[in-house]
């Protein structure tokens, strides 16, 4: 599903999406495109990348690339699929429940969901809001588990 | 002969239309709203009158009913029942007075009075159910119980309570979001202890009086009969909670002597999730800092080497901001809220990029520009030498505007001035005539 979505290697190529991505939701999906979820949220996003046109670009990045290891490294990113939210070169957080507000984890159940959640987003940062709270009942968010330590 | 003006209570005004007000279109309106809204009050404190709940003694209880017909607040700290001093204030005889009286100065349908009161024979049976009640009932329902919960809780857990009122400080920088070690179950969704109080939102399963409270009543007094026999043992399942992060996460706040919350680096140690691929992220070395601690994010800084990694088919978009017109993206630029996240940057970024797209500002170490190709002036180009000519000056006039833009309004003047245009003079003539040299100015020689 990885080939219907522009899929990016380079830090650069990151970059220039985050700052070339104005006033419109920049959804990086973080993966590898042989993952059996991955290819679940590429199908999502791959048909919903037309739907939310108007107000968000969708972009993959591959986890294998040496080059992204900067961007896994300061995203904190230890699941895959996670799914990054930017808009106007600023990093979205999400308040879903899950232990993790600076990414969603996992796939989403549905078209719709996906939507919603990058309209939630794109509504909330249009006021001002860097965090919004997740659209999506408890049910419909993945759930996993995270264990962190201080360095 | 002078009107005499009325304080309507309903509409909140002063007015000289005597005993006809009461027949307006707009105090009808506020009469059915303020009756709709007190009438969905009094049938909370009926389900009480139905279900008659002894309170423990020692719980406090601050909740309150506005009476809008005798206009005093009724409080129930002193209740020994669920709404015991409401239910009694409904059936008394003054109550029933004002309400009579409101419905005389104010209007309405009268059949509708009875709802607003509550009549001899069921405070009775209320009363007769209140006697029924032993007080052993009471003990079993939140008795020695919870005294040791709370007693526990004030105990064992008094740090974390600190933890759950500060845990929203953490959020407050915008950089920074401290991640949370446990599934929070959207208690998001609802409010959180404010002062001391709970207002709880968890759900009521697994209470000894969740069987007693229908799925059809109304959901506030659900949750202020939480409140009010189970408060302290609420809290006391959140402080288990927190107290659970504590285990898990150590010292996870780093408190500055103003009582702010520093972020401290952190990263993912261990992460399991149904049926998600676990990666190792490569280890933070010591001094940098992640999306946790708020650290300058990687889009920002400078990259040694500069190469376009973005897909064609990203960097083939059509942008939409393109092809519209000036007076479109004037309109458009309005539409957008000045407020919004990274304005100020969109604007500097959207500009940047308008004169990146004319190649006017164009970076020396981007090796694939175009900038580096030699300009010939337009010699070797085709096409007429009009249109030559119509090209150099709209650049011209262009380049003006951007300079009047950049620099100060002095010297724009000058250079948003139309460029002076002189003829073309063939070289061969100024070699050669004499004469045509001699015209020329000083400067062309």
């Amino acid at each position: 599903m990885s080939y219907l979505l522009p899929t990016v290697t380079t830090k650069e190529g990151v970059d220039e999406l985050i700052l070339n991505t104005i006033d419109s939701v920049l959804v990086l999906r973080v993966g590898r495109a042989s993952d059996a979820v991955c290819l679940q949220l590429d199908d999502i996003l791959a048909k919903a990348a037309r739907e939310v046109s108007k107000f968000a670009t969708i972009a993959l990045v591959d986890v294998d690339s040496e080059e992204i290891q900067v961007y896994l490294k300061y995203f904190d990113i230890t699941l895959i699929p996670a799914t990054l939210f930017f808009f106007n070169a600023e990093h979205m957080k999400m308040d879903s429940g899950t232990p993790d507000h600076t990414k969603w984890i996992g796939p989403f159940h549905s078209k719709q969901d996906f939507i919603d959640v990058v309209e939630t987003i794109y509504r909330g940062a249009m006021k001002g809001k860097l965090i919004v709270t997740c659209p999506l009942p408890p049910e419909r968010v993945p759930k996993f588990q995270l264990l962190y330590k201080e360095i | 002969m002078p009107t005499e003006y009325q304080f309507c209570r309903v509409c909140r005004q002063n007015h000289d239309q005597g005993k006809g007000h009461r027949f307006a279109t707009k105090h009808k309106q506020r009469l059915d709203a303020l009756l709709k809204k007190t009438l969905k009050d009094v049938q909370e404190v009926r389900f009480f009158l139905k279900n008659a709940i002894r309170l423990k003694a020692n719980f406090g209880n601050s909740s309150k009913f506005w009476c809008h017909f005798c206009e005093q607040e009724i409080h129930n700290d002193k209740s020994g029942f669920a709404c015991e001093q409401t239910i009694r204030h409904l059936a008394s005889k003054q109550h029933l007075g004002a309400v009579k009286k409101f419905w005389f100065e104010n209007g309405g349908d009268v059949s509708k009075q009875p709802a607003f009161y509550i009549t001899y024979s069921d405070f009775g049976k209320w009363e007769e159910a209140c006697t029924a009640l032993a007080p052993e009932d009471a003990t079993d329902l939140t008795g020695k119980e919870l005294n040791n919960i709370h007693s526990e809780r004030s105990v064992t857990h008094a740090t974390s309570a600190e933890n759950v009122s500060q845990s929203s400080v953490v959020c407050g920088s915008s950089l920074a979001v401290k991640p949370l070690s446990i599934l929070t179950d959207q208690s998001f969704l609802y409010r959180r202890p404010v002062n001391g109080k709970v207002q709880p939102a968890a759900a009521v399963s697994g209470q000894p009086w969740a069987d007693r409270l229908s799925d059809g009543q109304p959901k506030k007094l659900q949750l202020e009969l939480q409140v009010r026999i189970n408060g302290v043992n609420l809290l006391g399942e959140t402080h288990a909670q927190t107290g659970q992060v504590v285990t898990l996460d150590g010292s996870m706040e780093n408190r500055d002597s103003r009582g702010g919350v520093t972020a401290s680096v952190r990263q993912t140690e261990s992460a399991l999730g149904q049926n998600l691929t676990t990666i190792r992220a490569p280890a933070l070395n010591p001094g940098q800092g992640n999306v946790h601690s708020g650290a300058l994010p990687p889009w920002l800084k400078a990259s040694s080497g500069q190469q376009r990694g973005v897909p064609a088919a990203v960097a083939d978009a059509p942008n939409p901001s393109l092809p519209l017109s000036r007076t479109q993206q004037g309109k458009l630029a309005k539409l957008r809220n000045p407020n919004r996240v990274g304005a100020a940057w969109a604007e500097k970024r959207r500009a940047e990029m308008e004169r990146e797209r004319r190649g006017e500002l164009v970076e020396k170490s981007v090796p694939d520009s175009s900038a580096w190709l030699p300009r010939f002036g337009r010699v070797w180009q085709s096409g007429s030498r009009r249109e030559t000519r119509k090209e150099f000056e709209a650049e011209k006039r262009s380049e003006g505007r951007w300079k009047s833009s950049a620099k100060s309004k002095r010297s724009s003047d000058v250079t948003s001035r139309a460029p002076e245009i002189r003829p073309y003079v063939s070289k061969r003539l100024r070699t050669t005539g004499g004469v045509l040299v001699a015209s020329l100015p000083d400067g062309a020689k």
